[in-house]
This record gives structure tokens, sequence and C-alpha cells, in this order.
């Protein structure tokens, strides 16, 4: 946690150089993607999460410490997939948050376990709506749709977003994640396909139990 | 209730259970009233409530993530004063304050995702090199007990000086020495900022008790150093071998 506490520090100064070094220093060290993303990222982020709790930061601090959390995050997947060069196996994934939800790290952090699995990932980010992902998702054919939500409120979208991506001619696997699923349960607002996937540490099982057909050489 | 009906803000006069005893105009146009406080405030944003401002007696503000009519999820600056078993509390609205760099943050995100970092990362490499480069353009090399030579080698802009002038300064004092030229027959062109920035750095030199020249300025150079808005008062000499006899 201590490391996870100083990178939250160099977020939220908008320090990427120094929060890059943290991350590196890990990477060099041989710690593996999940451990960086729930250890390091994760960690820091529920801190500035605390910090704003007891009144230390304001919201606009969250943002820039996100900001900067979101290029740590592409430097390090460029970075991992050049050391890694990864072979294809031919899976297709896109990555979206339901309408007016804006914490997309988590969701992101997933997308890169998926692009480091060897799939061909689509990230779309926060807040989008529902007929925007129908007709991207009916375009683009994935194998997978992975929705994530942060506020109890947004947990209202699900079942519209559910119920409509899992309609889609290719069948698409829907994967529903975020931080509030190792809280509360929210099966309810999917079917028996649905999939709810509690952590980073779901999402790497299910990426190495997943039959995608070509053996994975992915250490992460 | 009268006193606060007109408050410019919502406006809240609480108990110690947090029961709202009055509130102001703008209180109903914002929220949906209940008849306790809390009911107002997001679940997640409750423990902050009770730590922050639900304390009696105190003075406290920060943000809160309040339901509004136009949010379940809105984020307000909430302020309150204790006073005796009243809480008088003043919620400002925070989001539309937000939009802006909400917006320049999602630029952000959007051109990180279009971004290509092995381009990122090579421009940095550059831009590191290029400050070696400038480090390694101002050499301070010793001529005599007493005198010292600079040559200048590139650009003559403010980098070029800024990020050397520590060095010369410190040099100069360390060595106990009079004289310091500085050649300019490497030197290629002239910005305002950085003519300005090494008349700062002459200056100082003369402050510190030293004898600044200046080699081989070309007619270009003179034409900014004419314009500049502090003139140099030092020997200007057109070769070093001229320097080089006059320090002997």
């Amino acid at each position: 946690m201590e490391k996870g506490i100083e990178l939250s520090q160099h977020l939220l100064d908008g320090n990427q150089e120094a929060a890059w070094q943290i991350l590196d220093e890990e990477r060099k060290a041989g710690k593996n993607s999940l451990y960086i993303y729930e250890s390091l990222v994760t960690n820091a982020m529920r801190h500035i999460g605390y910090l704003w709790e007891t009144n230390k930061i304001t919201v606009a601090d969250e943002h820039l410490a996100t900001s900067t959390c979101d290029f740590l995050l592409a430097r390090y997947l460029w970075q991992k997939q050049r050391d890694l060069d990864a072979p294809s196996i031919g899976k297709k994934a896109m990555f979206l948050c339901v309408e007016n939800e804006q914490h997309y790290l988590g969701l992101k952090m997933s997308s890169q376990l998926f692009s480091e699995g060897g799939w061909e990932t689509r990230f779309h980010g926060p807040n989008l709506p529902l007929e925007y992902v129908k007709k991207a998702a009916l375009d683009w054919k994935p194998d997978a749709i992975c929705i994530s939500f942060s506020i109890l409120y947004h947990a209202e979208h699900l079942e519209p977003y559910i119920k409509e991506l899992e309609k889609l001619p290719n069948r698409p696997a829907i994967i529903v994640g975020g931080r509030l699923l190792d809280k509360y349960e929210f099966s309810r607002h999917g079917s028996e396909r649905t999939l709810f996937i509690k952590n980073l540490e779901g999402v790497k099982d299910w990426l190495d139990r997943h039959p995608h057909g070509v053996k994975s050489s992915v250490g992460y | 209730m009268s006193d606060i009906k007109y408050s410019p803000q919502p406006y809240f006069i609480i108990d110690r259970d947090y029961q709202i005893l009055a509130f102001s105009d703008r209180s109903a146009e914002t929220f949906n009233i209940s008849r306790n406080f809390i009911e107002l405030v997001d679940w997640e944003s409750k423990e902050k409530w009770d730590t922050l401002f639900g304390k009696a007696n105190c003075r406290a503000e920060g943000e809160l993530i309040m339901k509004t009519k136009e949010s379940p999820y809105a984020l307000l600056d909430i302020r309150i004063n204790w006073n005796e078993d009243e809480g008088h509390l003043i919620c400002l609205e925070k989001d539309h304050r937000l939009a802006e760099l909400e917006s320049i943050v999602e630029k952000h995100r959007l051109r990180l995702a279009e971004t290509n970092l092995e381009l990122l990362e090579k421009k940095e490499q550059v831009e590191k090199t290029l400050f070696e480069i400038k480090n390694l353009s101002c050499p301070f090399i010793k001529l005599t007990k007493t005198a010292a030579l600079v040559p200048l080698f590139g650009n003559l802009d403010d980098d070029l000086i800024r990020q050397n002038e520590d060095r010369v300064l410190l040099k100069s004092q360390d060595g106990g020495y009079e004289e310091i030229l500085f050649d300019f027959n490497g030197v290629g062109d002239f910005t305002n900022e950085g003519v300005e920035t090494f008349v700062m750095l002459i200056k100082e030199l003369q402050i510190m008790g030293l004898s600044p020249s200046i080699i081989g300025i070309k007619p270009n150079h003179a034409f900014y150093l004419n314009s500049s808005n502090s003139k140099l008062e030092v020997p200007f000499l057109n070769s070093l071998s001229k320097a080089f006899k006059k320090s002997l």
C-alpha cells in the first residue's frame, strides 16, 4: 500500500514522470500486470478517494489524478506490448461505461489485460449511450462487450444495455464490472448468460479459462 | 424563516439530529426537501458528512455529493456553522464550475487515445538530448589564473542562458577570476528573450566585481544587442587573439 500512496501523490501532482518511475521499477522487478493494476494503480486511486472523503483534496484534484493515471496506463501497456509481443488470438472485445458514468480507469485496466492476452480491443471510455454502443457493436462484431459502472445510481442503466446487447446477431459475451460488484449483488439486472466480474483478478481468471482456440503464451 | 427566505444560495438551518428547521427559497428550487438533511446526501457521502460537518459547535467546509432535482449525484460545496444546537448550512452547486475542467480532461483522454506513444517517447528523447546539447553549448574554459573563456554555440535563446547561468556564475566566483570572455563566434540567431537573459547574466557578473567582455559579435547580433531594453556596458572585441593578448 505504501507504494500506492506514493504513486497517488505523484498522480495528484500531475507528475507523469515520477509516477512512471514507480510503475517501471515494479515492472523491471518482474511484477505482473495484475499486481501493477491492483496493488499499485487501484490502491493509489482508492487512496485518492480516501483523501477526498477526509476533505484533503477536491474533485478537481481527482480529475487531474485521473488524467495523469490514464497516461500512465497507456504508457504501461505500450511498454508491456513491446516486451511481450503477444500474438493475436483472433478475438475482439469492446469496452465502455454506461451513460453518465465517468469513472473509467478500472475498465481501462481490464481492457489492457485483454490486450495483453492477445485480444483486439476497442476502448470507448466513459459515458457511452446505448444507441452508440449498439451501432458500434453491429459494425465491429466483438466477441465480448465489457460494461462498467461505479455509481450505484447508474446501475439502473445495466438492464437495457445487457438486454439489447445480448440480442445482437453474433451473440457477444456481455461482461459487467465495477467496484460495487464486490459489495452488492447485481445479477438481477442481467440474464443467465451475463457475466458479472468483481475485480481484475476475476478478469484475468476469465481470460485464462476462456476457450479462445489458441494456447496463449502470455504471462501476466 | 423570513430571514433566510431570500438567501441567494440554498440555505438550511438544522438541529443536532439534522432535522431541517428552516430553508431558503433557493433550497426548495434546488432540492426535493425532506424532513432530515441527511436524506439529501448521497449514501457514499454520509460518512464524510458525519465526520466533517456533523460535529456540533464547529465550522467546516468541503465537498459533498448530494441529490438535487437536476441530478441524484451532484457535487456541492458545503459550508456549515454550528451555533449551540443549530447548524447554519449553505450549499453551493459546483457541477457547472467543473464542467470546463471535465471537458479539458476529456480532450486529454481523447488525445491520448490517438497518441502514438512511440513518437511521444522519441519526442521526449529529443527534448532530453536538446537539453544536454544546450548544457554543452556553453563550456567554461580556464585561460589564465584570472581569465576564463565562455564560448557560446547555437542560437542565443532564453533556454541557453537559463540552463547555464548558475554554472557560469558559480565557476566565475569560485575560480577567483577577474575577466570572463564570452565568445559569440559560434552563435547563430538571437531571440529577444535570450538577449535580455544574457544582459542580466552580464550585470550579475559585474555586480560580483568581474569584468565580462564580448568577442566575435556579428552585424546581425549587434542589431539585437542595440535594440535591447538594457544596454551592455562591456568591451566588445572582434577576435579571441585580441582578447587573449589583452588578458595577458
